[in-house]
């Protein structure tokens, strides 16, 4: 008889590192900075809300849409997005972040009609707690004058749409369609977080989060659905670790990158991978603002281990979880770049309202690469070109339109042209 | 002493209490493991298996094609393929278990099929095996691409029309279903807990699945209930309002009439505990009829009018959406008149079991 000893190793390692970070470096910071506590009590209204720092977000957008493989898509108005953020300064050291977003303006069980990736099955889209979701939930600690620590649910540093997320920065009517398609929307993990700068030009972030779920990957948007949502608790067998660097010249003028790896196999619903799933991702952004005009690029690389075993993995997975259940890629890649113009500002004298002209192409594929018997599907492969307007009365409300029109990398029907036309708010 | 005497008088009082309580007679009717039991077995087991047996055949036939390539053996494969359909159509009165919960639906009977993807998989050099197709998503493969690929758009495809990568795809799709099928049957027959058993031992302390028996007896009514919706409001829904025939789940093979018929008939057995038609003792019919007989003669009533409207829609049901509309306007009203008794009348009297 042999027996089984428990896994105590890996779990061990895990916590011992969880913790030294939470309690050792941060604790003996706290320690050193008894006397930065002030009592709350003691404070008058007047100090409490100086403290405060309250910001208000939201986007409602119309979309027409065009699409040759299906028809019938009807014409929507969506409340994409809403979001309360409240941010408290406890102390010169200690502050508290937290965000509140309201999807689609409820909250509940949304029914989806996804004709594309599953050809006409209804689908319940659950989330947590309906559609309203505590995105940001973290305190941060700042150790030295240029380094804090932040801890709770944080903000993933990768990509640009982590950084440019509320609508003022966009000027699409949703962020650039690469990372909308591939990375979770307002990425956020539980985990630690540590950024600041260092040089005269370098901003850094290093993180250590709970990892993605492999049940929830798809054919359509790659590792996307992953982001655990599904629960009311969020799975932390698998840590992924991220990191990110930017070299800034002056404000808004930047290049950088940024890279994410963890296993996706441990936080599935189910022990039912006997592989791992390690996703990596990689990227490249820069981001250029002057006074006449704007460019924002970025180039993403994905990979999956174990793909199709994977894909076979969640072929066998419920009806009831919800997921798509469709072939993921072992690779997926894509490239975005927007060049935007302020027309008024060449008269220097007309620029007291702010008109924005753009033009961006994304081009994406989500099976770059399949593994084994997996079919390599052609129709993942786009090509986006974006024009539009955006217009801002005032620095806290934008009104948007544009045109997009995406080629599927089939020889039929490839066609799907939207235009959409909305209004956001940025109050703060 | 008072106070002695007063504890064993209230001790014995409450003793008293307690088994006057449990003195109640029990409900012979309360125990329904011999009616899951011939559900099981009689109904869903014998149905998986006679689906199994027919997606064999089927695939044997699909093999032997490429050697054999002549509108006869076109003919009986499509002859196959409806056989084959019969059970299927028959277990959508109960599609809970395995077929749920493994995901095995999708890859069975997803619809419409994808043609986009399945042209591009068909232009790909990509080998066209068994375990290929068990990697593909649920709508290039199960009983509808094997239609398309049967059948044609219009129906009417020639044996001439076939490819070779056609072939390789029917063969290899043919041997997928086959697959998808044997591991639904296998699931409910064996492996360290299998479902049959799940589901008739419903109650016991060791069943994690059904906590009672009334919980697996409602399972057996929602499912029931579940199919005459989808029948009532979207299978026949569907393409009648709208008058659009893309929409028509069997179109290619003009097998949908007998698909809903197949899916009424699913109730039927589900509420005999039989396949062949006949009224069995332990089963649904026999329960209410010990409760309400007026109410399971007009169950069995509505079942057989259901069934019987939509057999007597003229013609396909392609032609009649546009021809007999009245006529699939009746079927349509007959399977919801259905719906309405299961929810309305036999749902509550099951709330109280």
């Amino acid at each position: 008889m042999k027996i089984q000893l428990p896994r105590i190793g890996p779990y061990f390692i895990k916590i011992a590192v969880l913790s030294s970070m939470l309690f050792g470096s941060v604790g003996l910071q706290v320690l050193n900075a008894q006397t930065d506590s002030t009592p709350l009590k003691s404070e008058s209204f007047n100090q409490l809300t100086q403290k405060l720092d309250f910001e208000a977000y939201g986007i409602i957008n119309y979309h027409a849409f065009n699409w040759q493989l299906f028809p019938d898509k009807r014409n929507e108005i969506d409340f994409s997005q809403a979001v309360i953020g409240l941010d408290y300064q406890i102390s010169d050291r200690w502050k508290f972040t937290s965000e509140l977003e309201f999807e689609h303006g409820g909250t509940g069980v949304a029914l989806e009609f996804d004709p594309l990736e599953e050809f006409g099955e209804f689908e319940y889209e659950v989330e947590k707690g309906g559609e309203i979701w505590l995105e940001e939930f973290n305190l941060s600690y700042q150790w030295f004058k240029n380094h804090a620590i932040s801890f709770g649910r944080v903000k993933l540093p990768f990509g640009l749409a982590s950084f440019y997320d509320e609508p003022t920065e966009y000027l699409g009517t949703s962020y650039n369609q690469l990372e909308n398609t591939i990375l979770p929307s307002n990425w956020t993990e539980f985990g630690i977080l540590v950024n600041g700068k260092f040089g005269k030009h370098f901003n850094y972030s290093l993180g250590m989060v709970n990892a993605l779920d492999g049940s929830g990957f798809n054919s359509a948007n790659f590792i996307k659905r992953g982001n655990q949502r599904r629960f009311e608790t969020v799975k932390i067998e698998d840590i992924a670790g991220v990191l990110r660097l930017d070299y800034e010249f002056q404000k808004d003028q930047l290049f950088g990158i940024s890279f994410y790896s963890g296993n996706s196999r441990n936080n599935r619903p189910k022990p039912d991978l006997n592989v791992n799933a390690l996703v990596s991702l990689a990227e490249f952004h820069t981001y250029f603002k002057f006074k006449t005009f704007s460019i924002k690029s970025m180039a993403l690389f994905g990979h999956l281990q174990n793909s199709e075993l994977l894909s076979l993995a969640n072929r066998n997975l419920s009806n009831n979880l919800n997921v798509k259940r469709t072939p993921v890629g072992k690779q997926a890649a894509g490239f975005n770049a927007e060049f935007a113009l302020k027309p008024l500002a060449l008269f220097t004298n007309m620029n007291t309202k702010e008109l924005y002209v753009f033009s961006s192409f994304d081009y994406f594929d989500t099976h770059q690469k399949t593994e084994g018997s997996i079919f390599n599907n052609p129709r993942w492969k786009r090509h986006i070109w974006t024009f539009g307007i955006n217009y801002f009365p005032t620095k806290w409300l934008v009104f948007k339109s544009q045109f997009e029109n995406q080629r599927l990398g089939i020889s039929e029907k490839k066609f799907q042209r939207t235009f959409s036309m909305g209004f956001a708010f940025n109050f703060s | 002493m008072i106070t002695t005497q007063l504890k064993y008088f209230l001790s014995f009082g409450i003793f008293f209490s307690i088994f006057s309580c449990s003195d109640e007679p029990v409900n012979p009717q309360s125990n329904y493991s011999e009616i899951l039991k011939t559900e099981t077995n009689q109904v869903i087991i014998l149905t998986y298996y006679d689906l199994n047996e027919k997606a064999g055949l089927l695939s044997v036939r699909c093999d032997e094609f490429s050697s054999n390539k002549t509108q006869a053996h076109l003919d009986l494969m499509r002859q196959l393929w409806r056989d084959a359909r019969k059970p299927w159509e028959q277990s959508e009165g109960f599609l809970f278990g395995p077929v749920d919960i493994q995901g095995i639906d999708p890859s069975i009977d997803s619809w419409p099929v994808n043609v986009i993807d399945l042209d591009a998989v068909l232009a790909s050099s990509d080998p066209l095996t068994k375990e290929y197709l068990d990697g593909l998503e649920g709508t290039l493969k199960g009983f509808h691409t094997l239609e398309y690929l049967l059948f044609g758009i219009d129906g009417n495809k020639s044996v001439q029309e076939f490819t070779d990568r056609q072939i390789e795809y029917l063969k290899a799709c043919a041997q997928s279903l086959k697959g998808e099928t044997n591991k639904l049957h296998t699931a409910w027959i064996s492996g360290p807990s299998p479902y049959g058993t799940i589901l008739k031992t419903a109650g016991e302390p060791s069943n994690q699945v059904y906590l009672s028996q009334k919980s697996a007896l409602q399972e057996l009514l929602d499912g029931i209930i579940t199919i005459a919706d989808e029948v009532g409001n979207g299978k026949i829904n569907d393409p009648f309002v709208t008058n659009n025939i893309t929409l028509e789940e069997s179109r290619f093979s003009a097998n949908s009439k007998q698909d809903f018929a197949d899916n009424i008939r699913s109730i039927q057995n589900i509420y005999f505990g039989s396949t062949d038609g006949n009224y069995n003792l332990n089963s649904l019919s026999g329960l209410i009829k010990t409760k309400d007989a007026a109410l399971d003669s007009k169950i069995i009533n509505q079942i057989q009018e259901a069934i019987t409207a939509i057999i007597n829609i003229p013609g396909t049901f392609t032609e009649a959406i546009s021809a007999n509309r009245a006529a699939v306007q009746n079927a349509q009203d007959q399977v919801r008149q259905l719906q309405l008794i299961l929810e309305s009348e036999l749902k509550p009297l099951f709330d109280k079991l």
